[in-house]
């Protein structure tokens, strides 16, 4: 039991990253606002980024490093767009509750 | 090592804490604002994980600018009492609960399990520190990964021209 509570090792960052991953996806699931649903996608991006920089550190090389930038940026970019869209639906239809939109389905 | 240990125990339960309060919460605002806590929380880890340029571009990029168009948005949008969700028990969302038991399960199991100690480089922290944190990811970002650089840039680039274009439309309902 000290040991792992001590030994701070890459498991534990996997187990956390899993633990935040989880939430996250629950948070996509269950709740019906586009931006909540957007924000619990940002946390499971984190989770990733967690795992990424645990390996980076515990391997010694830079590389998940690094990917965790490009994560970044891909984040950034669907952010922008998938805003810009969120506006766009909230000027067609004046809400934002994805159950609302379901123009396909009738 | 003691404190080091009790720095990833007190960083572990609060961000834990603070995504569940993050999903449960009704009013948009108090969820991006607990989201940015969230970031910093995960910021001290990649302190605490020895990546400290990783740690400032998160606390810049993502509680900086990212939520900060989050936070513009949900103003944007607006917040009524109306639209403020109420929380019903379905069928489906007990099974998806359950499917995320069985991943969360899956997940320990491999994450406790795993050895992760294969292949080792010769990043060790003595190293980083001898040649600076941050050149040390200029290293690999400018030689073996620019390729995967520039095309993050045009990624981005292509991430404004559609944002513009998809907010400037107007009156097409």
């Amino acid at each position: 039991m000290k040991e792992i509570l001590l030994n701070i090792g890459p498991n534990h960052y996997l187990f956390l990253s899993s633990v935040l991953f989880t939430i996250g996806a629950v948070g996509v699931l269950t709740r019906k606002d586009a931006i909540m649903i957007f924000m619990c996608i940002e946390l499971m991006l984190n989770a990733v980024n967690i795992s990424f920089v645990a390996f980076s550190k515990f391997h010694q090389v830079m590389d998940g490093r690094i990917f965790v930038l490009f994560v970044m940026a891909v984040a950034a970019a669907e952010a922008a767009v998938g805003l810009a869209i969120v506006v766009l639906l909230f000027r067609t239809k004046g809400t934002i509750e994805v159950e609302k939109f379901k123009t396909l389905k009738e | 090592m003691v404190f080091k240990a009790i720095l990833f125990w007190v960083f572990f339960f609060s961000s834990i804490l603070v995504s569940l309060f993050f999903v449960t919460r009704r009013n948009l605002v108090h969820a991006a604002l607990l989201l940015v806590l969230d970031f910093v929380i995960f910021a001290c880890i990649y302190i605490l994980l020895n990546s400290q340029f990783v740690a400032m571009a998160q606390i810049m990029v993502y509680a900086g600018a990212i939520m900060m168009f989050f936070i513009y948005i949900i103003m944007h949008v607006g917040l009524e009492d109306k639209r403020i969700e109420t929380w019903k028990v379905e069928p489906f969302k007990v099974v998806g609960f359950l499917f995320l038991l069985l991943i969360l399960f899956d997940l320990f199991i491999i994450s406790l399990r795993s050895k992760a100690f294969g292949l080792v480089g010769g990043m060790t922290p003595e190293r980083i520190r001898r040649i600076g944190s941050i050149q040390a990811i200029a290293y690999v970002l400018y030689s073996k990964y620019v390729l995967a650089f520039e095309i993050a840039s045009v990624l981005l680039l292509a991430g404004i021209v559609a944002a513009v274009i998809l907010a400037k439309r107007r009156g097409e309902s």
